[in-house]
């Protein structure tokens, strides 16, 4: 975990020190352990660096080949460096130091961009080559380390926080309507289709390269990976059990997760994800890891039941963190998270990632965590829907009705309304149906009837809108269920996922590592037939049989879910804090975005408790803290809104 | 296959779209229902707005209300009465909220056929039990919906039972 940075001067001017410093600086949280600059001819190259692996001072950058060809600002970790690095020597390579980063030299001299196939890991990086005149950069698979580009016609950038642009460029602190229409409207997951926060400054696509090249100032972008689902299948499927698969692959990938040359922790939620990879820690590989864990006192709120039992099987040193205790106020942390993500956090839960991170920065430099599961086996309450209807194809319709029967009254993360009228009627019958929703409904939360079907934009700003984001993956499968994990793993969850992780961490100087996002990993459970991830009521049914080794019975047999919750419904009506957060929320309707009267009706029945909007409030008030940081000059026709 | 071969009913065949989704997937529905002689389209104010292409043989009717049947007076009162073949479901979300107030006021509920497209324009087809075969259905289901809500509470403790002795013995 690092932060880099750097530009080209397209009209050949020499670049300034002073300027890549100052985008370095504005990443200084990302790596407090040293700092590099390489300035020569147009090209600036910068780097801050997290000391994780070779914590000599052989391991600075920005880092040049041994021949002087290529220098290199990288940010992540290719945790099969050590086999990689092998397979060089063998091949003639040297090598000076024991880092990573050198092996991704190496290892781009001889492979070129084949390389970042070989490559297990999480990066982002620019590599200059001197004797071809390119710099070239790329991001791994899952947008797990971020990277955003400027191209103008004056000026070629890069860095790992858009904020380092805006540092040295400020003119480009200008909001992107789209993303705030997007955000506002849920119309379509952030940072998609290369958007960022800001007008003109893109997000580099994952699993991608860049050629840029420094004699004609052009900058082409190519895929290196696609999720080729057939060929996963003969990859990591035929004529193999699935669950012994996973099990080897999950214990590897956890195993080279662990080389550090620091200590490594884990956040633990008491969710299956994270639970099986404390157990594997303790149980395979015989580490007994610190764990740091959000923790409430409202109950709606708090996993101690679980966390505490992980704990106690695994033999982990339990990091106990309580986001209520408030070391700075709400408003101040919703402020740092969102300078943190260069963009108004989405959720509160943010707010209780961030307290966690807050602690492990105390402590360790390196924590594993659990991201990627609920996408790839299907965790969440969406796949349901789809994978039961698959199922009914084939069961009984007594075992149907049962296994809906379980789902719909014990399992209390999922809303009634959640069933899908074609499976329920398919499943019941109509009348059955129609009468068990009723009955189910009357439990089931519900939003007030006022609240509902109102506008969500004044014709003003969506006068300024025409967006048609696309949705989907690019990558398209025949089976529903497959569809959706490529989607959220590739398009809706994980990057944003990625990018919470990312901006929250390196706040306090901590790198991420995420098992379950290893390529290997992804690449078989994108293949793997639904029956393995969700049977009956169970989801994620192959990580509870193929690791139960590592889980205790009470977590293993876990069903219900939660999302670093954080009591914000709880917050907006009763914290010493809530005439601020009305302040904030009322003053958003000025910026005639969303209109007054439908802002003002959801604060209104939220806190009259007729409501849960905490969700749409959350999302008024963080973003209208990031826009009292932006500039709307140079926004064309916005008179009438946002300012 | 299109939808005009998958009904079943008589040469005018009535259909019922209740559509609450984005537009784009109403009008890809209402694209391959064209054929069919009397379609009638039930959809909230905001849905109707975004649809600009319904057939000629269609009639819209646009709903006061968020959803269906939460409006003002008794706007699904046009429904009453007529039998329909079919009745297509075009669903924006989770659920689809108010149908049974739809379901409530179709006379006869002749239909055979459910159609359902979800968010994304995919499309799943329900049959429908009729005459005699619906009131066993409604029976047997009741029965087992009425055993289970019985056996269930007794397999909840005994799941508990075993995790409780499962972490008496340390797994």
């Amino acid at each position: 975990m690092c932060g880099i940075a750097g530009f080209i001067n397209k009209d050949g001017s020499a670049a300034s020190v002073q300027k890549l410093k100052g985008m370095t600086d504005a990443i200084a949280h990302r790596g407090p352990d040293a700092e590099g600059q390489l300035c020569e001819d147009n090209v600036a190259l910068g780097h801050r660096r997290l000391s994780i692996v070779d914590l000599s001072d052989a391991g600075r950058q920005p880092m040049e080949s041994r021949d002087g060809r290529y220098a290199i600002t990288f940010n992540g970790e290719i945790y099969n460096y050590q086999e990689l690095k092998a397979e060089l020597i063998s091949l003639g390579a040297a090598f000076t130091n024991d880092t990573d980063t050198e092996v991704v030299i190496e290892a781009y001299r001889y492979w070129g961009a084949a390389c970042l196939s070989r490559f297990n890991g999480m990066w982002a990086f620019a590599l200059l080559d001197r004797k071809k005149r390119e710099l070239f950069l790329s991001r791994d698979r899952f947008a797990v380390k971020p990277l955003y580009i400027l191209n103008r016609n004056d000026i070629f950038m890069f860095a790992s926080e858009a904020k380092a642009v805006i540092a040295v460029q400020p003119e480009e602190n200008i909001p992107d309507l789209v993303q705030i229409h997007r955000f506002v409207g849920s119309t379509a997951p952030e940072n998609i289709d290369g958007h960022s926060w800001y007008a003109n400054i893109r997000i580099f696509p994952a699993a991608s390269y860049g050629i840029y090249s420094l004699d004609t100032n052009s900058f082409e972008v190519n895929a290196y990976w696609r999720p080729d689902v057939p060929e996963f299948q003969k990859k990591w499927i035929d004529g193999r059990d699935p669950i012994k698969t996973f099990r080897e692959l999950f214990d590897d990938a956890v195993k080279i997760r662990l080389r550090a040359d620091v200590e490594v922790g884990t956040c633990l939620s008491g969710g299956l994800d994270s639970s099986a990879i404390v157990g594997c820690c303790s149980k395979r590989h015989g580490i007994a890891m610190r764990t740091f864990s959000s923790r409430y006192g409202d109950k709606s709120c708090d996993e101690g039941e679980f966390i505490d039992i992980v704990n106690r099987f695994s033999g982990s040193k339990a990091v106990p963190v309580y986001p209520d205790d408030r070391p700075i106020s709400f408003i101040e942390a919703f402020q740092k998270i969102n300078a943190n993500h260069d963009g108004p956090a989405s959720g509160a839960s943010l707010y209780s990632q961030y307290s966690v991170f807050r602690e492990v920065g105390r402590h360790v430099k390196v924590v594993l965590d659990g991201q990627g599961a609920d996408e790839l086996f299907c965790g969440y309450a969406g796949f349901l829907n789809p994978a039961l209807r698959k199922a009914a194809k084939t069961s009984s319709r007594v075992s149907m009705i049962r296994t809906l029967m379980e789902i719909l009254r014990e399992n209390d993360f999922i809303d009634a309304s959640q069933l899908s009228a074609d499976l329920g009627i398919q499943v019941f019958g109509l009348d059955n149906y129609l009468d068990l929703m009723e009955e189910v409904r009357k439990e089931a939360s519900a939003q007030a009837d006022q609240v509902m079907g109102r506008a969500p934009f004044t014709p003003a700003f969506s006068a300024l809108i025409n967006d048609k984001p696309d949705r989907s993956c690019p990558h398209k499968s025949g089976d529903e269920i497959t569809q959706m994990c490529l989607d959220q793993t590739l398009v809706y969850s994980i990057p944003q996922l990625c990018h919470n992780e990312d901006s929250n961490a390196m706040d306090f100087s901590v790198e991420v590592r995420m098992p379950f996002l290893d390529y290997r990993i992804v690449e078989f459970a994108l293949a793997l037939d639904s029956s393995y991830k969700i049977k009956g009521a169970w989801q994620k049914w192959i990580i509870r049989k193929a690791l139960k080794d590592y889980l205790p019975v009470k977590v293993r047999r876990r069903r219900n879910k939660m999302e670093y919750p954080a009591p914000f419904f709880r917050w907006l009506r009763e914290s010493d804090e809530k005439e601020a957060f009305k302040e904030i929320i009322l003053s958003f309707a000025k910026r005639n975005i969303v209109p007054a009267e439908t802002i003002e009706a959801y604060y209104n029945a939220h806190m009259r408790g007729e409501a849960n909007m905490e969700q749409a409030l959350f999302r008024y008030l963080s973003l209208e803290l990031w826009l009292r940081t932006c500039n709307f000059d140079k926004i064309p026709d916005c008179a009438e809104v946002l300012s | 296959m299109p939808i005009q071969q998958m009904l079943i009913g008589s040469e005018t065949m009535k259909v019922l779209v209740c559509a609450s989704a984005r537009a784009e997937v109403v009008m890809k529905c209402l694209r391959e229902l064209h054929q069919t002689a009397e379609i009638t389209v039930i959809a909230p104010a905001s849905v109707a707005a975004g649809l600009t292409e319904v057939p000629k043989n269609a009639r819209l009717v646009r709903l006061k209300g968020p959803s269906f049947g939460d409006g003002p007076g008794n706007e699904l009162d046009i429904l009453k009465d007529i039998c329909f073949d079919a009745v297509v479901i075009v669903s924006g979300g989770f659920g689809f909220t108010g149908f049974q107030n739809v379901v409530k006021v179709i006379a006869g509920l002749r239909f055979r056929q459910m159609i359902f497209y979800n968010q994304i324009g995919r499309r799943e087809t329900v049959r429908i039990c009729v005459g005699a075969g619906r009131t066993w259905e409604r029976l047997t289901v009741s029965t087992l919906i009425g055993l289970f809500k019985v056996t269930r509470p007794v397999e909840l403790l005994i799941e508990r039972t075993y995790i409780q002795c499962a972490e008496l013995l340390g797994l």
